[in-house]
């Protein structure tokens, strides 16, 4: 698991794939916001399309890049929460969160964690792809 | 046409979103390869996955981040081509990565393609609205 999240917050930004409301993939840039209790959790707002697009086909897979070419690919299906001290955690973590969405009991500040989570991590050295289920 | 070539080059990476042969998302680092006659080119492994994916599934989007929290959005129809012209071109010009993997043009495992229907945004945190550009 450490070496997932270390992938994760190194990454800086993960890009984020669903299937949108016309059937097609839509992806855009994501952060991943923390792990808690082994579980990954990222955030949205309520007012996207991409919360009406995971909330219709919960499955969804992430991209990051690391150090020497490596990549990471996690996928996993999106369980929404409403805990509110987990919230608020969140949003003490990341100043960005905080100033869009205030406080944890805004309405439209939603968070996710991935559940069946697998991880792969590759790179061209020739050594094969690190999978892990979390 | 410009301004999305120029985002696309100086990202390096983008990242592809397609639907699996399992009918879930996937996504993966990929690279932009050229423009030519305004088309977006890109290319991959016939043996690969992704080829499979977008063989079934043609409707592709594309995602990249640029300067200053900038990110592109790319979505369009993939449209294999076989022109040796074009691979020429990228063995020639864009990265010497692809001359090393696939050495020639005739390469049978090289697949070739474009994208249809191209739709591009530009958007960033600045509270601009996002730039929209139909390719």
């Amino acid at each position: 698991m450490s070496t997932v999240t270390d992938f994760l917050v190194k990454s800086g930004v993960q890009y984020l794939a669903t299937i949108g409301v016309d059937g097609k993939p839509k992806v855009r840039p994501f952060q991943f916001m923390l792990e808690e209790g082994g579980r990954l959790y990222f955030c949205t707002s309520s007012q996207k399309p991409v919360f009406q697009e995971i909330r219709r086909h919960p499955y969804v897979e992430f991209c990051a890049s690391g150090e020497n070419f490596s990549w990471l690919r996690l996928s996993g299906k999106v369980v929404f929460s409403k805990d509110l001290k987990l919230k608020a955690k969140v949003q003490e973590a990341s100043p960005i969160v905080k100033s869009i969405y205030k406080t944890p009991d805004n309405p439209v500040f939603e968070l996710f964690y991935l559940d069946e989570a697998v991880v792969t991590i590759a790179d061209f050295s020739g050594k094969p792809a690190q999978t892990f289920r979390l | 046409m410009r301004l999305v070539v120029d985002f696309l080059k100086k990202s390096q990476t983008q990242y592809l979103a397609t639907i699996g042969t399992d009918g879930k998302p996937k996504v993966r680092p990929f690279q932009f390869k050229l423009e030519d006659g305004g088309k977006l080119y890109f290319s991959t492994t016939n043996d690969k996955q992704v080829c499979k994916e977008i063989t079934q599934h043609p409707y592709v989007e594309l995602c990249a981040c640029g300067e200053n929290w900038s990110w592109l959005r790319l979505s369009g129809k993939v449209v294999f081509s076989q022109d040796r012209a074009i691979k020429s071109r990228i063995i020639d010009e864009a990265v010497p990565l692809i001359k090393a993997v696939y050495k020639t043009p005739d390469n049978p495992l090289w697949a070739l393609f474009y994208l249809d229907e191209a739709a591009a945004t530009i958007a960033d945190l600045s509270g601009n609205p996002p730039q929209m550009f139909r390719l």
